[in-house]
């Protein structure tokens, strides 16, 4: 599956142009970047914290932030590990206010808001809900590469580590999976957390 | 091809990685990665909030 935004990376607008127009006051590229990377911002946010609401929250955090620190950009390097170093950041302080707050009050605040999913052709449980029950790291991974289609580079820089130590997590999620498929243990948490 | 090349496979590509004739091959005997697939490749996708929403 390819979605559009994985076809806006290669063929599509030049985001790092586009992030150079930004730091430039070019508020039409302003417009543009979040036009294109707010879809699948949200995606990496819905995707690990199962609540819409919480991750539309986070999703105007990144933005904002983004916005403070985008003298911080280098023109010319490659914008998505930066956006996403900036989102993991804002997930990660989400988690830790989420906490503050008390966690059973908050676990009623983020129950998710669709049913526990099957894929109703063949009977199987939904990616995300799935994805659900790895480790933080490995769903942080699982999420870039298959929901956010990051490149495995990309994840590298994103995530501070190297394409060797993204591909083992990776490798290792994908263990844990067809590992749960297989036994059929798979159940959906009530909360997902995220790693401190 | 083992279940880990088509784990690479899958980490390497952003879609579908079932092109090559030794990953289809595979998956013809591998239950495990058929399943496996199955959930990463054919799920549905979200939806996603328009850039308004952000003013």
């Amino acid at each position: 599956m390819q979605s559009g935004e994985a076809a806006c990376k290669s063929a599509g607008p030049d985001i790092e142009l586009l992030m150079s127009q930004y730091q430039q006051a070019d508020s039409a590229a302003a417009t543009s970047l979040v036009e294109l990377l707010s879809p699948q911002l949200h995606r990496f946010f819905a995707g690990q914290m199962g609540s819409s609401a919480e991750a539309e929250d986070m999703l105007q955090d990144v933005w904002l932030r983004i916005h403070r620190v985008r003298h911080t950009y280098r023109p010319g390097e490659p914008l998505l590990p930066w956006v996403y170093a900036i989102a993991r950041r804002v997930r990660v302080d989400n988690y830790r206010k989420r906490q503050r707050m008390g966690s059973r009050e908050s676990a009623v605040d983020v129950l998710p808001e669709h049913a526990a999913g099957k894929n109703e052709e063949n009977n199987l449980p939904a990616f995300e809900d799935l994805v659900a029950s790895l480790p933080e790291s490995q769903r942080e991974v699982l999420t870039m590469l298959k929901v956010n289609e990051l490149s495995l580079e990309e994840v590298a820089r994103a995530t501070s580590s190297t394409v060797g130590a993204v591909k083992q997590k990776a490798h290792r999620a994908y263990q844990r999976l067809r590992s749960l498929l297989e036994q059929n243990q798979f159940t959906r948490p009530a909360q997902k957390g995220v790693a401190k | 091809m083992t279940c880990r090349d088509i784990d690479e496979l899958m980490s390497s590509a952003s879609g579908d990685p079932v092109r090559t004739p030794e990953a289809i091959e595979h998956l013809v005997k591998c239950q495990d990665c058929r399943t496996l697939m199955s959930v990463v490749y054919e799920r549905g996708q979200p939806s996603a909030p328009q850039g308004t929403q952000l003013n």
